[in-house]
């Protein structure tokens, strides 16, 4: 087998295997499935190995080149005012077609959805810009980060308890499969072109500011409009009793992710036909290439937005209800801890920033490392989503101290640590986490009585935020160890002629 | 002046990622200690297999500073312990030096690199100056071009490494970034008889008068092996 195909096949069946497993642990053992979800669930998982090989391909062939191309020609344009309207653009049609808003302008209650999208498109829109405008202007980033979070922070006391946890879920969701590979690539175009000492840490940060916005613009219509009561899919279950029902379940489903899927593609389509006549940036060879990736990246994703919803949904849901369910309810935070740490793997985005995070810094920091930290920040996550669930604790008590520790972590550690920690707070929680986790939350809460709107939604916004501490610690641990050599091995006493040249006789 | 055989070598280790740390590792234990890597791109067999998404494979390029015997020591081990030469593992070979900073010389002193081997035997994998290594430097998005012009005539495979290139007058922009263009180098390691017409191949395929802008250059490889 061509060995890309078979890294790229191990790759995914890695990333999906572990909560397959322990979700087959759990329905063993503490909550029985029926037969009919659990069959479906685990089609649902083979549907996810298959689509997440395709979207990985897909993306680094189709939409890292794009990005990265984009990135190149706004580094190299000297209109300033130019480049800022097309960011403002980019963010706005890359956000507009994103699948997860469709589904969170579903979920919150009280705002008419085209009015709730464009707003969220538009804040990413500008955030996007004002990214861009400080690489520009050369403004550290944990500055920016800091002013637009106390921003966040302040608006959110003006806002109704049931709106936070939704406002802040936005801000994760936003930036999902699409966007994600997207805005890293063009980050790290920004920066190819560049000579000089900063170009590494610049390519990050970009989706770190692009999920600000949703945040603060929901917020915003939050004030202005009052909360209703909550409207989200109700798992239906299924009766599903003979493969040829298996089969008929997820075929009706397909066609309706096509067209999620497909409204959300065209647009960069649309984008890379525009870029391409204007810059002829991609021969002949890297045209049919980025084709091939999109039709990639499309078949992916819709094999793996209907494996997740259709097969993963339900499953969570009822995992969810039935441990609440048993007497032993604190369980839910051991086991939430348990798919917390596997989940993350599962999502689509999370391994193109790790790959991209070990180019970036040629291997310093690894794939691995990187796996590491966001499985134990979404562990610990998952693990207070569920504490909350069960005590009902205001989500203002971890949101505040939790930001206001990432900020404080961000004067510390080396910069480069600072952009991609908050970049991987939006990219942590994907599709993966709102088809599986946030059903999870809600069945666990409808089952304990607790409030959905206040309870259950926040699970997403917890999510986007430990990883933004996790990884800042392995930044502070790098930066002592750093120190802590320098101590132990002081600069060698070098001979007075190590400079000096030594000729070899010619070849 | 320091004579030929004495002068210390640059030992090429091109291959997996997952090989280079192996490698790394070995030759840290070894006592090298000027050691660098960066990341390549292995390129695509057939164009076909390159617009399906299936050619690129991430490579790594090790360079080290070894001394002369330490070399032949330090390619036979490369060889036994990752079975260069088999499918999908890479190449290593040594590039001589026409001088170094005094540093260097100090620490690929014969002890502090492989212990004491005074003799350096010729090995059925190993040969003596048969191949020499091509680098090209195109405009970025013409490693494709040139590994196709270089295939037609013989060259087997080659590896990419993303640059930039600078120019005489640097450019700065009015935002005060330094701008470099980017560009594509590309490495063949090639028997020296298959040289010229890749070489030539190249020059008229993606030279200076086509889009690619490329340049040419060849540089004598004294050792090499993983080559099939």
């Amino acid at each position: 087998m061509n060995s890309k195909l078979r890294a790229k096949v191990k790759e995914s069946v890695m990333a999906v295997l572990p909560i397959t497993l322990i979700v087959l642990f759990i329905s063993t053992f503490l909550v029985p499935l029926n037969i009919a979800s659990a069959s479906m669930f685990f089609f649902g998982a083979v549907l996810l190995i298959v689509g997440m090989g395709m979207f990985q391909l897909g993306a680094e062939m189709a939409m890292s080149p794009l990005g990265e191309g984009i990135g190149v020609q706004m580094s190299k344009s000297r209109r300033l005012l130019l480049v800022m309207l097309c960011s403002l653009a980019l963010g706005i049609i890359i956000t507009v077609a994103e699948p997860d808003l469709q589904v969170l302008s579903n979920q919150v209650p009280g705002i008419p959805n085209p009015v709730l999208i464009w707003t969220v498109a538009i804040g990413v829109g500008l955030f996007l810009a004002a990214a861009i405008l400080r690489i520009i202007r050369h403004v550290d980033l944990s500055i920016l980060l800091a002013v637009f979070y106390a921003a966040v922070l302040i608006i959110s006391f003006f806002v109704p308890g049931d709106f936070l946890a939704v406002a802040f879920d936005s801000g994760g969701v936003t930036t999902g499969p699409i966007t994600v590979p997207f805005i890293m690539a063009l980050g790290v175009g920004l920066s190819a072109v560049r000579g000089d000492k900063g170009a590494a840490e610049d390519s990050f940060g970009l989706v770190a500011l692009s999920s600000i916005g949703p945040i603060l613009s929901v917020l915003i219509l939050g004030c202005f409009y009052s909360p209703k009561e909550a409207v989200f899919g109700e798992q239906i279950g299924e009766n599903v009793e003979t493969v040829k029902d298996l089969m008929v379940v997820f075929t009706r489903e397909l066609p309706h992710y096509a067209g999620e899927v497909a409204l959300s593609i065209l647009p960069i389509v649309a984008v890379f036909a525009i870029f391409q006549l204007c810059f002829h940036r991609y021969q002949r060879r890297q045209r049919l290439r980025v084709c091939v990736g999109f039709a990639y990246t499309y078949v992916g994703l819709i094999l793996f937005l209907t494996g997740v919803n259709v097969g993963f949904a339900p499953v969570g849901s009822l995992i969810g209800s039935g441990l609440a369910d048993s007497s032993k309810k604190w369980l839910l935070i051991p086991i939430g801890m348990l798919i917390g740490y596997f989940i993350v793997k599962a999502e689509p985005a999370i391994q193109i920033l790790d790959h991209q995070v070990q180019t970036v810094t040629d291997g310093l920091i690894p794939a691995k490392s990187m796996n590491r930290c966001l499985s134990i920040g979404v562990s610990v996550s998952v693990g207070l989503a569920m504490l909350r669930i069960i005590t009902g604790l205001d989500i203002r008590w971890i949101i505040l101290p939790g930001y206001v520790l990432a900020l404080v972590m961000s004067r510390l550690v080396p910069r480069i640590f600072v952009g991609i920690a908050f970049d991987s707070g939006g990219v942590a929680s994907g599709p993966m986490t709102s088809t599986f986790l946030l059903p999870l939350c809600i069945g666990a809460c409808e089952t304990l009585g607790g409030n959905v709107m206040t309870d259950a939604f926040g699970a997403v916004a917890l999510v986007a935020l430990t990883p933004l501490i996790a990884i800042q610690i392995m930044g502070l641990s790098y930066r002592i160890k750093l120190a802590r050599q320098e101590k132990l091995a002081p600069a060698p006493v070098m001979p007075a002629d190590i400079d000096e040249i030594v000729e070899i006789e010619e070849w | 002046m320091l004579s030929k055989n004495d002068s210390p070598r640059i030992l090429v280790l091109i291959t997996q990622q997952k090989f280079s740390g192996k490698a790394a590792q070995m030759l840290r234990e070894n006592g090298v200690s000027l050691l660098f890597s960066a990341n390549a791109e292995g390129t695509a067999p057939t164009e076909m297999l390159d617009i399906q998404g299936f050619g690129n494979t991430e490579k790594n390029i090790l360079l080290a500073a070894v001394s002369r015997p330490a070399a032949g020591v330090l390619l036979r081990k490369l060889l036994k312990e990752l079975r260069l030469g088999t499918a999908n593992t890479g190449i290593a070979f040594t590039l001589p030096l026409s001088g170094v900073s005094n540093l260097v010389l100090q620490l690929t002193r014969p002890q502090s690199a492989g212990g004491t081997v005074p003799e350096r035997k010729e090995d059925a994998h190993m040969s003596e100056s048969e191949y020499t290594m091509i680098a090209a430097i195109v405009n970025q998005g013409y490693s494709g071009e040139v590994m196709n012009a270089a295939r037609a005539v013989g060259a087997v495979g080659g590896s990419v490494l993303h640059s930039r290139g600078i120019g005489a007058n640097d450019a700065v922009n009015s935002w005060g970034f330094n701008l470099q263009d980017e560009k594509e180098i590309v490495i063949i390691v090639t028997e020296k008889e298959s040289k010229l017409a890749i070489m030539q191949a190249i020059g008229e395929n993606c030279g200076l008068k086509s889009e690619a802008k490329g340049i040419v250059i060849a540089i004598p490889v004294e050792d090499a092996l993983g080559l099939v």
